[in-house]
This record gives C-alpha cells, structure tokens and sequence, in this order.
C-alpha cells in the first residue's frame, strides 16, 4: 500500500510541471471544440493533436491526448443539447432529453447538468481506475505466451461479438487487421514478407498513418456523404447562444435527484470501458436506457427529463477512465483513442504492457493523475467559456473539412518524414470507407493491426515452449480468458435468437 | 456492394496473399525451425479464408449488381463528392515533394473549398489568401518549432 502511494506520488510529481499541465489544459479546449462539432469524433481529434506531440515528453504527450479525450466526451454535449445533432457518437442519448431542454427555454439547464453529471462521472471513474490499474497490472505479470495469446483472442471476439450486427464481419475485420498487420517485418526472425520489393513495406505499415486513415480520413468521407452540411447551407440555429446561461441551484438540485442514477450510469460507463470493445458510442445509450428504466418517472424520458442528460453524460466520460484501465495495466487498448495513445507510446519507445506500472511509475500513474485534472480543467472551462463554445458550433464544414485533411497528412508525415505514409493513410481511409458502408467493425480492425506483434509473438513462444495445445486450456488464466472469449460469442447468439424470436412474435402478432 | 461479392473479394485476396507467402525467406538460422516466418501470415489467411466463404454463402445480395453498369454509374453519380475529394487529395499528396509543401497546401485547401461551396471572386480572392496565411504559418510551426522537415518541392 505504501508503495502505492509513493509511486502515485512520483505520477503527482511528473505530471506537475508546467509544460506538462499546459498541454493537458490545451488538450482540453481542443478536446471539447472537436467534441462539439458534428461528424467529428474524439478519435480524430487525438489524432490531430499527435504530430504536435512528437516533440514533447511520453508523459507530456499522453496528456495532451488524455485532455482531448475527456474534453470531447462532454465537447459533444453542446452540440446534441444547442443543434439536437451528436457531437460524437458519444452523445447520442444527449439528445434525446438535451435538445427537448433547450427547446423549451432551458438550454443553460441542460448544459450545466452535462458538464456536472460528466465531472461526477469522470471523478468516480479515476477512482476506480486508480485501484483496478495496478492491480490489473499485478494480475497481468502472471501472464505468459498463453495468456497473452488468449487475452488477444479474446479482445477481438469480444468486439467482433459485442459491437457489430455480423459476428462474421467482426471476426473479418479483426483478422483483415492481423493480415496487414504482419506486412514488413517478421517480429521474430526479421524476415521481410508481403513487401511486393517495395523497400517501402520493409517496415511494414506504420500504426499512426493507418489509424489516421481509418479513423480520420474515412469519418471525413462519411460526413461528405452529407451533401447538404458539405454545400455550407447554414444549420437552424435553434437557440441563441446569448440566451445560454446556468442556473447553477436548480442544475445541483437536479444532481442531487438524480444522484443513484448517475452513480450507476457512470459505473456502466466504466464497465463499458474496460472492456476491451464498446466504448463511449454505446455506454451513454446503454446508460440512458438503465436509466429510464429505474426512473420513477420514465415518462419523461424524451421530453427533457434532467435524469436522461445526467446518465448519458456521466456514462460518456466515465468510459474514458475505463478505456484507461487495460491500456495501462495490460498495453491492451479499451477503444481507438486508448490505441491511438498507446501508439504514441511505442513512437516514444515506451512498450505498453504490465511493466509500465513498476517500470514507468511517472507515465502509468502521471497519466492517472492527468485524467483528474483533465476533468478538473473540463468543468471549468466549459462552465467558464460556455457562451464562446456555442459559438464554435456553427463553422461551417467547408472550411473545417479541408483543414482536417491537410493535419491528417501532415500528421502522417511527420512521423518518419515520408510521402509514403501519406499514401497509407489515403490507402486505409479508402479502405475504412469501404468498411464502414458495409459495416465491417473498425475498432475489430485495428485491434488486430496493433495486437497482432503480440498474438504472433506469444503464440510462437507457446508452441515453442511446448507443442500441447491444451496448455491454452488448462492453464486457468487462459482457460478464463478463452472462456470469456466463448461467453461474448454466446451471448451473440443469444442476442440474435431473442431478436428473431420477438420478431417472429410481433409479426404473428400482427396477422392476427 | 453486397455481402456475398465482398466475401468473394475477400477468397481473390486471401488467394493471393497465400501466394505470396511463397516468397517469404526464412534467414538461414531458422531454416530449421518448424514455425517459420510465413506461419503466422498463414494461420489468419486460413481463418480469413473460412469467414470469408461463410460470407459468400450466407451472406445477402447479388455477386453481380442486379442494374449492372446502370448501378454503377448510379453509384458514381451519387459519390461524386467523395470522389472528388478523393482526386483532389491523391492530386495534393503528388504535387507535394514537386511544388513543395506551401503551394501544394495551399492549392489543395483553395481547390477543396471552393468545391465545397463555390463563391464569388471577392470570395475567390479571401480563400486564397486566408490559405496561403494557414499554409505558410502551419509549415512555419513544424519546421521551426516541432523541428519537422517539410518537402521544399524539386523547384
């Protein structure tokens, strides 16, 4: 215990200097701009801010990215509750009540209930990140190969089954992954494979390129698709933004109403987040619905029910303390913006994994310890500057669109200073595109292309060791794991089953 | 694209990747060792492969698009904002270790939004100027503060 806290205290320490703390703070207002503004998401963001990172320290860097995501996971709330229009993905369930809100007068009502209900969340899920990190770290230094290799196994069953319409596109998406993945390099024995004797390839495809492409370059082609907002026809702006003001006693008494459900959306949302899968898109839905379904007055869900807003933005930041949790303890990323910081990690030459914790006590517990000031510095700044923030939600997508794509190739290459790096990100945004129109599961995608080192790695050291199989199986912490693996494929089939059946019962319904 | 046309993509590609795995060298050290480079690489092509074929079967839709080249077009039609895009960027990425980083930069962004939201030649003119600033002031906070070479063009 004692140990803990002196290793906390070394996070403290790090995190504490100025730089730092100001990358965090910028991470922040950028986090909640790209939060705000439709068709953008928290994913894109942290990879907008990761070229300017390079220069910077791996703690100092974590936390610049650290502020992004939490600012954008309640950026999103302004949007959803001003507009009626998400945000991010995060802030879907903000609307169904935010927008009511506004609608009828109370717009300051509702903002100020997200920001509050999202530092609550954010608050109890660093409390839980700061106990069940370390400990999930100890728990990790017993793994060998087999674990290893089960835990990745079980990383993308877990999204291919959880998170998608087709577990077969799922499984699809996350082997694609692994196959492009092994590209360059065998991680082994060095030897080059798929290179197509292109010394271009001899490193394979770079992580940061192809999540740009993925995530980035491909949401733009997406929200280009929206011929109506990509024309700069204005958007109906439903509230002025000067009638935006808080009424801080009826918003903490709305809190105080609503205080078991927001304790419980958040711990939905952390739950979500350590899960090596879902993320914020789905926590703050699943939230809202919890919600609605213990509330004493679900009739008001839809209609500007304070309770919907409090649970769905709580939700949404609690997740980002979650994703934090195995990214920390196990270099295993809980959604795309976890993989886009580990990635930054590896270009730093830091290895994510259960070591980080003894090994880099500064990083593993500054970036504990940054997440708490990142919600810190997110309730003030958005209580603050609401009123400049609103504004911020009108620029037009003509001249935001552009500008995100010249950063995204600037961001690409300025990691090895390559034209080809741009071509890979242009290669997988196309291919991102593809994926997403046919819904094909990207975060499967990109668990694979980051964790295949480590399934190929683990699973030949297995094998090396000994050739029995059924060490996966006996071994308990593998067994755990596959089992695990199994459950979140059952519960697939289980899902599609009840789905069919209430259909089948409805349509019999119906002709009767 | 129907399931069953992207599942038989998906058998062309696994196809030729299982191929290429022919032509990976394991160094003469492990020429000995059972699980060689091309192991792993074969494995997720096998498993890849498997899916693959549960697509194609099972899967919904036609393999050949049921208006043929009428649909195509369609789709193109109905694309031409991403398909622009997609030129204009691919233009941006060639022109850039030729012109260098500044012009390259500041044609894609005047290209891009005057596609975007075509305007009046005071219009023309703020554009271009407001890209030329950005450019010239994005290159000059990589270069200068974040130390990063940017491509100076061939000229």
């Amino acid at each position: 215990m004692s140990n803990f806290f002196e290793l906390f205290a070394v996070g403290i320490q790090a995190f504490s200097q100025p730089a730092v703390l100001i990358s965090c703070f910028v991470g922040v207002i950028v986090g909640i701009i790209v939060g705000m503004i439709p068709g953008f998401t928290i994913t894109m963001g942290v990879i907008l801010v990761l070229p300017f990172t390079f220069g910077m320290s791996p703690l100092q860097g974590i936390s610049t990215m650290v502020g992004v995501a939490v600012g954008g996971a309640s950026g999103g709330l302004i949007s959803a509750t001003l507009l009626g229009i998400p945000g991010t993905p995060s802030s879907v369930a903000t609307t169904f009540d935010g927008f009511p809100m506004a609608r009828r007068g109370e717009p300051g009502r509702a903002i100020g209930l997200g920001t509050i209900a999202s530092f609550v969340g954010g608050f109890i899920g660093w409390i839980v990140l700061v106990i069940a990190a370390p400990a999930l770290a100890e728990f990790g230094l017993k793994f060998g190969p087999w674990e290893f290799f089960s835990l990745v196994l079980l990383s993308i069953t877990m999204i291919a089954s959880l998170s998608g319409s087709s577990l077969v596109k799922g499984i699809i998406a996350g082997l694609l992954g692994m196959l492009l993945a092994t590209v360059g390099q065998d991680p082994m024995l060095a030897s080059p494979r798929f290179t197509f004797g292109n010394p271009e390839l001899d490193g394979g495809f770079d992580f940061l390129p192809v999540l740009i492409g993925l995530f980035a370059f491909s949401q733009l082609l997406q929200d280009l698709e929206h011929a109506v907002r990509a024309r700069g026809e204005p958007r109906g702006e439903v509230v002025k933004v000067g009638a935006v003001r808080i009424p801080y006693l009826q918003v903490l008494k709305d809190i105080w109403q609503a205080r078991l459900s927001m304790v419980w959306a958040t711990l939905v949302g952390i739950w979500i987040g350590v899960v090596p899968a879902a993320g914020g898109s789905i926590a703050n839905v699943l939230a809202y619905d919890q919600a609605k379904k213990t509330s004493r007055h679900p009739e008001e869900f839809g209609k500007g029910s304070p309770e919907g807003i409090i649970a769905s933005e709580a939700a949404n930041n609690s997740v980002s303390a979650g994703d934090l949790v195995p990214a920390l303890a196990l270099g295993v990323p809980g959604d795309a913006v976890t993989a886009v910081m580990l990635g930054a990690l590896l270009v730093h030459g830091v290895t994510p994994g259960p070591l980080l914790m003894t090994s880099r006590p500064d990083l593993a517990y500054g970036v504990m310890f940054g997440y708490l000031v990142a919600t810190l510095m997110t309730l003030v700044v958005m209580l603050v500057a609401v009123r400049v923030y609103c504004r911020l939600v009108f620029i037009p997508l003509h001249i935001l669109m552009p500008t995100i794509l010249v950063l995204c190739a600037l961001g690409a290459f300025v990691l090895n200073n390559r034209i080809f790096d741009i071509w890979v990100l242009f290669g997988f945004g196309l291919l991102g595109y593809f994926m997403v129109k046919h819904d094909f599961e990207l975060p499967a995608f990109v668990l694979g292309f980051l964790l295949e080192p480590l399934a190929e790695i683990n699973l030949k050291r297995a094998l090396q060791t000994s050739s029995d199989l059924s060490l996966f199986f006996t071994r308990p912490i593998s067994a755990l794991l596959l089992l695990l693996a199994a459950i979140a494929v059952g519960y697939y089939f289980y899902v599609g089953v009840r789905s069919a059946r209430q259909q089948n019962t409805s349509e019999a319904a119906a002709r009767a | 694209m129907s399931d069953r046309a992207i599942g038989l993509l998906l058998l062309v590609f696994c196809g030729v990747m299982w191929s290429q795995t022919y032509a990976i060298r394991t160094p003469p050290f492990a020429q000995f060792q059972q699980l060689d480079s091309p192991f792993f690489p074969r494995l997720i092509i096998i498993l890849l492969a498997i899916c693959s074929a549960i697509l194609l079967v099972r899967g919904s839709g036609r393999l050949v698009p049921a208006g043929g080249p009428a649909t195509v077009i369609r789709v193109v039609r109905e694309g031409r904002d991403v398909l622009v895009t997609l030129a204009l960027f691919a233009a941006y990425v060639l022109a850039m270790p030729v012109i260098g980083y500044v012009p390259a930069t500041t044609l894609y962004l005047v290209a891009m939004q005057l596609y975007l939201q075509p305007r009046g030649p005071m219009g023309i003119a703020l554009v271009v100027l407001l890209s030329a600033v950005g450019s010239y002031a994005l290159a000059l906070v990589f270069t200068q503060f974040l130390h990063v070479v940017l491509p100076r063009g061939e000229f």
